[in-house]
């Protein structure tokens, strides 16, 4: 159930959302055949432990977009149908997720305030490793009315 | 019409800030959708049966990946680290339906080199069956010259 604006409130949490990527899940995401004609390939440091070994990676390594995927339905479960229409989403990554990792996405209200149409909830967005160590942060915003 | 692309492989230098990339054009079928559902395990009914905007939508993410292929439409970075992203901007107007044709233009707006690693910026508009703007994106992907400069925390 989506929230409505008057249960918001600056430093309340937004439901958190958890996801561990198995390589299955990368292949399915970064291995789609659609992107092979705009200079993609399938096996890519995100598909194939070969690959990402050979350009330093310990292991493959979860798309950056994937990640965001996750923070993106944590949004959608939490704003709704608003989401999809006035939603915005700002993010930046500080650290990479592997092959069985498990990213906690997370959000709390930072701010509440009018604009044209209604009022614009601004959440801060942030993503954990199992380690409790962060790999992305940023903010999500939809206006609700 | 099949879309042919053929990128060149270039150096950061040769890499021309304002260079227009795509368009890409793509019909994105349920199939698709829920490649990319199973790719986070996502039961969202919204992708695949029916919506409150009328019909199955298509999760923003596969718009986003798309748009993430505008570089490639154009240029190979010669970087022997390979590429990651380094952030995204995105702004969501009007949900896609499942099994319409979306297509998708940008330029290469602008680059720079941070701590030595190559960024490039990448804005792109996507635009529904119906030549609306569906959704705006902006991503920054950094290549690494060397593979010792991916960081894992």
């Amino acid at each position: 159930m989506a929230v409505t604006l008057d249960k918001v409130k600056v430093g309340d949490a937004v439901p958190a959302l958890k996801h561990t990527f198995s390589l299955e899940e990368m292949r399915l995401f970064s291995a789609w055949h659609k992107m092979d004609k705009y200079g993609h390939h399938s096996e890519n440091q995100h598909t194939s432990e070969e690959v990402a070994k050979k350009l330093g990676r310990p292991a493959p390594v979860v798309q950056g977009l994937q990640v965001a995927f996750v923070a993106e339905e944590m949004l959608a479960d939490y704003f709704g149908q608003q989401w999809y229409t006035t939603g915005k989403l700002s993010v930046r990554w500080i650290g990479m997720l592997l092959r069985g990792d498990t990213l906690t996405t997370k959000g709390r209200i930072l701010d509440v305030k009018p604009e044209a149409g209604g009022t614009r909830v601004e959440v801060e967005v942030w993503g954990e490793n199992q380690r409790g160590a962060q790999v992305m942060v940023g903010t999500g915003s939809a206006r609700l009315a | 019409m099949t879309q042919v692309f053929k990128p060149k492989e270039v150096t950061y230098e040769e890499v021309e800030e304002g260079a227009a990339l795509g368009p890409i054009e793509e019909v994105v079928t349920a199939e698709d959708v829920k490649q990319f559902m199973d790719s986070i395990g996502s039961k969202r009914d919204w992708y695949s049966k029916g919506s409150p905007f009328g019909q199955a939508v298509v999760p923003p993410m596969v718009l986003e990946q798309m748009a993430n292929g505008l570089r490639g439409t154009r240029y190979v970075i010669k970087a022997t680290g390979g590429g990651l992203h380094a952030g995204i901007e995105t702004e969501y107007l009007k949900p896609v339906p499942v099994g319409t044709k979306v297509r998708i233009e940008g330029k290469l707006a602008s680059k720079y080199i941070r701590r030595e690693k190559y960024y490039f910026i990448t804005e792109a508009t996507i635009y529904n069956q119906q030549g609306e703007v569906a959704m705006r994106y902006r991503t920054i992907q950094a290549n690494l010259p060397d593979p010792k400069q991916a960081r894992v925390r």
